[in-house]
């Protein structure tokens, strides 16, 4: 797999920790950001590759985030691909996602290899 | 005492003065230490909660083994902190990780910690073992009978983790003897109930059929508050268990609207109506959008938002001058719900242009950044 630049916005700290550990042992570059407007700032300074998105995020919210990119006459949302994290199973809320530009959704509680396997899915795309 | 005083005064005075010096030096060295120790607790505290979550972290990735955390757990703040770290991460997880951070529960001097911890006449000590076999694969049988008694105790901390752990472990009957114990526990919070409640969900069948009917046994106990009734009548509607829609009716229909507790007839028209029974909305037509208590004037618009009949929309539009803001507000929302009307240019009797464009305005904009 292709070294990538990777940001992750997630505020559980262990859960966050665990996803960048794993990503940078597979030779991602890797950035952490626990705060909604934290990660956004992120994003547009830096432009990432791959997100990897919590919904429910102090500051700002992981849906929030995506519609300020998709706005963003500045910001190309296509170039960026983002796979979301959350506790919320409801189809309208990962529909919600996609239309948001999201490639892949994924509910908590995950399994860290299916984690991986959507990652290096939308990472191949 | 005079000659005395006139002899010795002076010494008397620096003796006093002196031994107020020493106390005041005892005083401040005393609060210096425990403001020491407190600091270095905390920093202990920061540097092996680091350590810990380095490790885990290797050992849920598969680096290492549970030895080697084993190895490091050293005084009662490393279990803790432990049982801490491994809560966390256990919510966003699943599969083969969690099994791993299940191990990690069973390190024998961690189980022979928290087994003194549960022995102890600590309700916090007790309480955090509790939680400790909430997190376990598995306990010993004899412990269930411990942990129904602990539910029914009155520090709301260890009612709650007894009943978390028997969520987990316990039996139909030790889950509906601990439910309900929380239940008649005023002191525990509506939200800590309805957590239990949900907890009862990831460990039951798909359709939770077994629990259902205990939240509907419980409803129909006389014993247990009214409020908390409203509860188990939201969790049924969290668990979508639709077969429920015929004990909610008759449950419905054998109160009385004037006396009834108002969460509960909150909590019966939205399950109700959301689990699409028609039969609800004369009595929401006729009583609840004219009642006198606000929140169920809210409820009712939003049941008639569920149903959309054309026969509720002068209802609601009457709802938009209602005084209560929530209530206008959910009437709105109701309205948008109809897909044949041009909800923006609706412009209500009643309201002015503005009033109708800054109301309209507020439901769209929640739509777009609902989630």
């Amino acid at each position: 797999m292709s070294q990538k630049h990777i940001l992750v916005v997630e505020d559980e700290e262990m859960t966050a920790r665990l996803i960048v550990y794993r990503l940078k042992a597979l030779g991602h570059r890797v950035e952490h950001m626990n705060d909604g407007m934290d990660g956004l700032k992120y994003i547009l300074d830096k432009q990432p590759e791959v997100v990897v998105l919590d919904v429910m995020l102090p500051g700002m919210s992981g849906f929030e985030i995506l519609e300020i990119l998709q706005d963003s006459d500045e910001f190309d949302i296509s170039a960026l691909k983002v796979i979301m994290l959350s506790t919320k199973q409801k189809a309208e809320d990962i529909s919600r996602g996609f239309n948001l530009g999201a490639m892949e959704y994924l509910p908590k509680p995950f399994k860290m290899d299916e984690f991986l396997l959507r990652l290096n899915r939308i990472i191949k795309q | 005492m005079t000659d005395l005083l006139d002899r010795y005064g002076e010494q008397f005075m620096l003796i006093t003065a002196l031994i107020l010096f020493i106390l005041m030096l005892l005083v401040l060295a005393i609060a210096f230490v425990s403001r020491w120790r407190l600091r270095k607790k905390e920093a202990y505290r920061v540097i092996k909660s680091e350590q810990l979550s380095e490790l885990i972290i290797r050992y849920v990735s598969g680096e290492i083994e549970v030895t080697d955390i084993e190895k490091k757990l050293e005084n009662r703040t490393d279990y803790i902190l432990l049982l801490e770290l491994v809560t966390r991460l256990e919510q966003s997880l699943d599969g083969v990780e969690v099994l791993r951070l299940q191990k990690l529960m069973d390190i024998k001097n961690n189980r022979d910690h928290f087994n003194k911890w549960f022995d102890s006449d600590d309700p916090i000590q007790k309480a955090r073992a509790c939680l400790y076999f909430a997190k376990k694969a598995n306990i010993p049988a004899d412990k269930l009978p411990d942990l129904v008694s602990l539910s029914a105790r009155e520090e709301p901390m260890l009612s709650y983790a007894a009943t978390s752990a028997l969520m987990v472990h316990g039996s139909m009957k030790d889950k509906a003897e601990s439910i309900n114990n929380v239940l008649v526990n005023s002191r525990i919070s509506k939200m800590a109930v309805s957590d239990l409640l949900v907890q009862m969900t990831k460990h039951g069948n798909e359709y939770h059929e077994e629990e259902a009917f205990l939240l509907m046994s419980l409803a129909s106990d006389k014993t247990i508050p009214r409020e908390r009734i409203a509860i188990l009548i939201q969790v049924l509607d969290e668990f979508e268990y639709l077969h429920s829609i015929d004990f909610l009716w008759n449950f419905y229909q054998k109160l009385d609207l004037e006396s009834a507790h108002p969460e509960v007839l909150a909590a019966l028209l939205h399950v109700l109506s959301k689990f699409g029974w028609e039969e609800i909305l004369d009595d929401v037509h006729q009583y609840f959008a004219v009642c006198d208590k606000p929140e169920l004037r809210e409820e009712a618009a939003r049941c008639m938002g569920f149903f959309r009949k054309k026969v509720s929309i002068p209802i609601l539009e009457w709802l938009l001058n209602d005084p209560d803001y929530m209530v206008r507000y959910e009437a709105a929302r109701a309205l948008s719900q109809y897909k044949h009307l041009d909800f923006r240019n609706l412009n209500p009797p009643g309201l002015s242009e503005k009033e109708w464009h800054d109301l309209s305005g507020e439901v769209l904009a929640e739509s777009e950044v609902k989630y």
